[in-house]
């Protein structure tokens, strides 16, 4: 259950104090607001008449705007956003723009949902902050940003911009502020399972809320304290933090005095996962209902109300109570399609996959399970491209270590230079020749090592930046295909359809349409080449029938066997294994003139065997001729794979390839 | 008139689009649904009734092949018809294994696009002509590997080393007997092993016997 526990924190990251900004609880949009909004903007848009000021004109209808926006009247939010923003331009006011752009954020944010568009007008927005060392508005737009990155999971995003603000906030000696980033920052911590770097920003926030003797600022830092033993498996520590939290919480809520009451569900909620961790569904589930019932009478957000609802049906499904486990798994279901949350959407069709399979509805199980395998990919396709980078990274720290390992090596020179001058002084001209060929020898001789080791790192490096050239042009490969066939390939296919849509019997129309056929085919075999689909929809074993369906192989014919493929390999091995088979049949066609060759894939637990064969003329080891290019681009991919490649081959006997690789995956 | 209800799946609106405006003049068709990518189409086609589903392959997240095993499972009733630019045969043997009622390329032609909608409405088939030529090549390799006895297919190469063993040769005879490596020797007679799920050299004649695999 480790992607539920992701979740956690969330609340805690944006619900940081009892008086912490509010600037994250924006309005719900809906038209039955029209009613409450409705008097204001009439009575705004009569005050901004004709000749007021500019920045009073400004600053209003940007809250006209707004509140055209949260009555859902957009076209009318937007007209005067418009008008606002030209007389922006005209003055360079830049509190007004400033205002402007956190407007656009928040509508691209809670309207259209494009996180991506408000992300860039909250960065404007703060920029401007910056630039003016408007500190508040600063922080503000910072919470906004972090939001949006904690939405889309950007946490490297979301380091950044809190340490930016932590700097801003140290530096006014805000102490609030400060433990409100440390907050943040132990939550980034914490999804990114550093529990140590957690603990330590959490126990900075809990230090600082007790210095404030805040009751509130203590129980939320408990609160948090309890996400990171609960990430450890420390569960009694963590029931012990959220009792504690919860009582402040339940008693500030009697007295009223609790502003943001989802605390109460989400409290409860982590209660319950603790107990359902510590192998106690049915007491996790008491909870859990108590946490429900909040969800109805108090505003929670949609992030954590999905949460919510997969947990506790979860709960029913652990106790066999499927009845009760269906309508909340499918509540959970279908907000996590609204609010788009990958793992969420994963979580719940695995469980509904359980579900259906436990009443014997097989179909539906299996129809769920195919949704969870296919948005499992594409979570795990996310983290190769994270992978990617860090190769990337470990590249530049390793030239690093090489460099001082170079230095130290001139300093162990330079002392030994520097000890055999002493050495000279003290002795006799009678050793001087002898002493000068000694030295001449020692010298000669470190260089000879020195030229070596030189070239093994050389060697080394080389080997690295094949590694790295080689991921980088399989992704890009891969975009290159992917875009020519959406891309261009849409283009041509709607243009297509554009044509037959006019009458028939027309020979221009005709003709162009060949043209555009033409023009589609050669468009496909080319993304083909660059990327074939069946590689990356179906895997490696049928890619490779297709290829080999499909190769104009002269008179060569291919025998083609796999043995123990039942699920795929991780796609940056499958491409490899495809090129290189590629390669090496390639080569068969081209200089062996075999009438046969065998390509076979064996997986065994732990170890994939590659075994290509032909029976052509074969060739001397030595020499390997137009073959050598293709032969130590495979070398150096089986050695980025960490296998093991044997060539065998002599005149007149075949070629094999034989090439082990280990089998990580299983 | 009874209408055919159709549901349009391609991520691109353009297409959508296109599709839509050709099938507008069909008095029988009705495009009742679009979606932009599978999982639009699974809640499309839990929330409406549809007949036909259009069905695009490459399409962000739950692709085509995904969504049309998905819709198959939750709606046997639906007939699929593909609608893409792929050929990879590979991809058409998917498609076909799945149930898909149809498959056409995107050059397809109004005329085409609207009989295939109304055959597979009414329980039949369509599949394009470069397609139709696919299959049955496809098929004519399905049967014959369907017609190999036994599960285990040995190479030439192995069931020659095969034969070595069973005269008691070591690896270096065969090796040398087969102009081959040691290493390449090493390599047969480990995947033989495996392939015949036997632990030992005795334990693999044993299996060939049985099996016929020796003559």
């Amino acid at each position: 259950m480790p992607s539920r526990l992701a979740l956690f924190g969330l609340y805690t990251a944006w619900c940081l104090s009892a008086s912490a900004q509010k600037s994250h609880f924006y309005p719900v949009r809906s038209s039955s607001l029209v009613g409450l909004y409705g008097s204001r903007i009439d009575s705004l848009e009569r005050l901004l008449g004709n000749a007021c000021p500019d920045t009073f004109f400004i600053q209003n209808s940007i809250i006209l705007a707004e509140y055209c926006f949260y009555s859902e009247d957009v076209a009318r939010s937007d007209a005067w956003l418009a008008q606002a923003e030209a007389r922006c331009r005209k003055t360079g006011w830049k509190r007004g723009a400033l205002m402007a752009l956190r407007l656009r954020g928040i509508e691209e944010e809670t309207g259209h949902k494009n996180y991506a568009a408000a992300l860039g007008y909250f960065t404007n927005a703060a920029l401007i902050a910056e630039r003016e060392g408007w500190s508040a508005e600063s922080h503000a737009m910072y919470t906004s940003m972090l939001n949006l990155c904690f939405y889309t999971g950007d946490f490297v995003g979301a380091m950044r911009i809190a340490s930016k603000g932590l700097q801003l906030a140290e530096k006014e000696g805000a102490q609030e502020r400060v433990a409100r980033y440390d907050n943040i920052i132990g939550f980034i911590y914490l999804r990114q399972k550093n529990s140590a770097g957690a603990r330590r920003f959490y126990a900075l926030y809990l230090a600082a809320a007790t210095r404030r003797h805040d009751t509130l600022l203590i129980a939320d830092a408990q609160n948090c304290l309890a996400d990171v033993c609960l990430e450890e498996k420390d569960d009694d520590k963590a029931l012990a933090y959220l009792g504690r939290a919860m009582t402040v919480y339940r008693g500030l809520a009697a007295a009223n005095r609790l502003n943001q009451m989802d605390r109460l569900p989400y409290t409860l909620y982590k209660t319950a996962f603790a107990y359902g961790s510590r192998g106690d569904p049915v007491k996790a589930l008491g909870y859990m209902q108590e946490a429900l019932r909040y969800v109805e009478t108090v505003s929670c957000n949609r992030y954590d109300v999905a949460a919510y609802f997969l947990y506790a049906g979860n709960l029913y499904l652990q106790l066999d109570r499927p009845r009760e486990a269906l309508p909340l798994l499918r509540s959970g279901l279908s907000i996590a399609r609204e609010i788009h949350h990958k793992e969420d959407l994963r979580d719940a069709y695995l469980y509904l996959n359980q579900l259906f399979a436990r009443g014997k509805k097989f179909d539906s199980a299996y129809a769920y399970y195919l949704l969870y395998d296919a948005i499992r990919d594409s979570i795990s396709n996310e983290r190769t491209t994270q992978q990617i980078e860090e190769i990337g990274n470990g590249y530049s720290l390793e030239k690093k270590d090489r460099q001082i390992e170079r230095l130290s090596q001139q300093k162990r020179w330079q002392e030994a230079t520097l000890r055999r001058q002493l050495l000279l002084r003290n002795l006799s001209l009678g050793f001087l020749a002898l002493a000068i060929i000694i030295g001449w020898l020692v010298i000669s001789r470190r260089e000879l090592k020195n030229k070596q080791r030189t070239q093994a790192s050389a060697n080394q490096k080389q080997h690295e930046l094949f590694n790295l050239t080689a991921a980088v042009q399989e992704s890009e490969r891969k975009r290159v295909a992917q875009d020519l066939h959406d891309g261009i390939g849409t283009l041509l296919s709607a243009a297509r359809l554009k044509l037959s849509a006019l009458p028939d019997g027309n020979n221009v129309v005709a003709a162009t349409q060949r043209l555009l056929d033409d023009a589609i085919s050669e468009l496909q075999s080319i993304a083909h080449n660059i990327m074939p689909a069946s590689l990356l929809r179906l895997g490696l074993v049928r890619a490779l029938q297709s290829l080999f369906d499909q190769l104009p192989a002269g008179g060569l014919h291919i025998d083609y066997m796999a043995y123990g493929f039942d699920g795929r390999l991780p796609e940056e091995k499958e491409i490899a294994v495809y090129r290189m088979i590629l390669e090496l049949v390639n080569n068969a066609i081209r200089h062996s003139g075999a009438t046969v060759a065998t390509v076979q894939l064996v997986r065994r637990p732990g170890e994939i065997n590659i075994l290509v064969e032909d029976n052509g003329c074969g060739f001397e080891m030595s020499r390997t001729g137009n073959r050598g290019i293709g032969l130590r681009n495979i070398g150096s991919r089986v050695t980025y794979l960490n296998g093991s490649l044997h060539i065998d081959s002599r005149p007149g006997h075949g070629t094999t390839v034989i090439i082990d690789l280990p089998d990580g995956a299983s | 008139m009874q209408q055919i209800n159709v549901l349009i799946t391609d991520d691109h609106q353009l297409l959508l689009d296109g599709i839509q405006s050709l099938l507008a003049e069909e008095a029988d068709i009705r495009v009742s649904g679009t979606a932009l990518n599978g999982y639009e189409a699974l809640a499309q086609a839990e929330a409406n009734h549809y007949d036909v589903c259009l069905l695009d392959i490459s399409m962000p997240g739950l692709d085509g092949i995904a969504t049309a095993r998905a819709l198959k499972r939750l709606h046997p009733a639906l007939a699929i018809i593909v609608l893409t630019t792929y050929r990879d045969r590979e991809i058409v043997a998917e498609m076909l294994e799945i149930g898909v009622s149809g498959y056409l390329l995107k050059n397809a032609t109004r005329t085409e696009l609207a009989e295939a909608i109304r055959k597979v409405s009414a329980g039949g088939i369509h599949f394009s002509n470069e397609i139709q030529e696919g299959i049955l090549d496809n098929y004519v390799q399905l049967t014959r590997e369907k017609n190999r006895p036994g599960s285990v297919i040995l190479t030439h190469r192995e069931k020659q080393i095969l034969g070595l063993l069973a005269r008691e040769l070591t690896n270096e005879k065969i090796a040398s007997e087969l102009h081959i490596s040691y290493r390449t020797v090493e390599t047969h007679r480990k995947n033989l092993l495996h392939k015949t799920g036997s632990h030992n050299l005795a334990g693999l004649l044993k299996h060939a016997y049985r099996a016929g695999l020796l003559e």
